[in-house]
């Protein structure tokens, strides 16, 4: 039978460093809510603002897989493994950490903020070789249909990770529909509203509202307003 | 009140002073760290420790029969993302009492 978790953008944790502004759909450094501590092998879901000039010193991670997705403004990123990079909005970045890396991000931009997701999901194998990719997205040329942006396998579309995920993301015109149809038995299904309104499962949802679906096998959406959306599929068995 | 005694073990030394850094960052918590499962078997005989936080490179099977060996209920949880962002969750997580 379907089971299904909402979490309505309002209650999402926070935090306000000044130069950084960061909701948290999960528990996350100082946020300790035992009822959110993730959804399957997502994690992290942090919805980040950096003031311009501004970021994360260098800091280690390790044993993740992480995803980053700038939604407004440009992110510099340098790592350990020698990778120098820029991310902007209509692109996607991974990093599997593995052994470990260093990395440092900041707002490429003195002037304006940056906005991204930084989404964190548990690896299927740990200590693994780490790595870094980058790839542009073309979501804005094809409205209205979902769009794969992350999977386990690195010959398909988007980029891929150490785990049995798919990620997808649309842009929809008010009124537009499409099937969400689960990839891999034993998965959930975690939407997260970029901007706008949409009906997912005939669950109205709202920008930066989040709604987890687990045991069933495809999901209808709407878009009751035009809407941005980003869907993230993860196994819901995981070791902690 | 008595403090929270953590053993962090993982082969990253880096990775595992900031991880040292963090936990004793916390006035509740005190940490040490073990680079080898034969470093973590010393510091388990010398010191009574409420939790093992496994880091990048460790072997938990190994952890697990050392505590075997020496009799040791602890409660042993992976830790993931190396440093701030999910140390807080995953400690209370290992220490909340239905998890004991």
């Amino acid at each position: 039978m379907k089971k299904s978790v909402l979490h309505q953008a309002a209650t999402r944790g926070s935090a306000d460093h000044g130069w950084l502004k960061s909701f948290h759909t999960f528990s996350f450094a100082g946020y300790y809510n035992p009822e959110r501590v993730h959804f399957g092998a997502l994690r992290v879901l942090n919805d980040d603002t950096v003031d311009g000039g501004r970021g994360f010193g260098n800091h280690p991670h390790d044993n993740m897989e992480i995803v980053s997705i700038p939604l407004e403004g440009e992110l510099q990123h340098k790592d350990s493994m020698g990778n120098v990079a820029v991310i902007k909005a209509g692109e996607i970045q991974v990093m599997s950490a593995g052994t470990g890396i260093y990395h440092a991000e900041y707002n490429k931009n003195p002037n304006e903020p940056v906005k991204f997701l930084q989404i964190w999901i548990f690896p299927n194998k740990r200590d693994v070789t780490p790595r870094y990719d980058q790839i542009k997205l073309d979501i804005d040329n094809k409205r209205n249909v979902l769009n794969q942006v992350l999977s386990p396998d690195k010959d398909d579309e988007g980029v891929w990770i150490h785990q049995d995920a798919w990620f997808h993301m649309g842009r929809f015109d008010e009124g537009k529909q499409a099937t969400y149809n689960l990839k891999k038995e034993g998965n959930g299904i975690y939407f997260f509203v970029l901007k706008g309104a949409l009906k997912v499962d005939g669950q109205d949802l709202e920008t930066r509202d989040g709604y987890g679906i687990w045991d069933i096998s495809e999901v209808s959406i709407e878009a009751t307003s035009d809407a941005e959306l980003l869907i993230m599929e993860v196994p819901m068995e995981v070791r902690l | 009140m008595q403090k929270i005694s953590i053993l962090a073990v993982g082969t990253n030394e880096k990775i595992m002073a900031t991880i040292l850094r963090l936990i004793n960052q916390n006035p509740q918590w005190q940490g040490d760290i073990a680079l080898s499962s034969e470093t973590a078997r010393a510091l388990l005989l010398s010191a009574n420790y409420n939790l093992i936080l496994l880091g990048s490179g460790s072997d938990e099977s190994k952890i697990r029969l050392i505590l075997k060996d020496l009799g040791q209920n602890i409660p042993v949880v992976l830790h993931y993302g190396g440093g701030s962002g999910l140390l807080l969750c995953e400690i209370n997580e290992a220490l909340k009492p239905s998890s004991i």
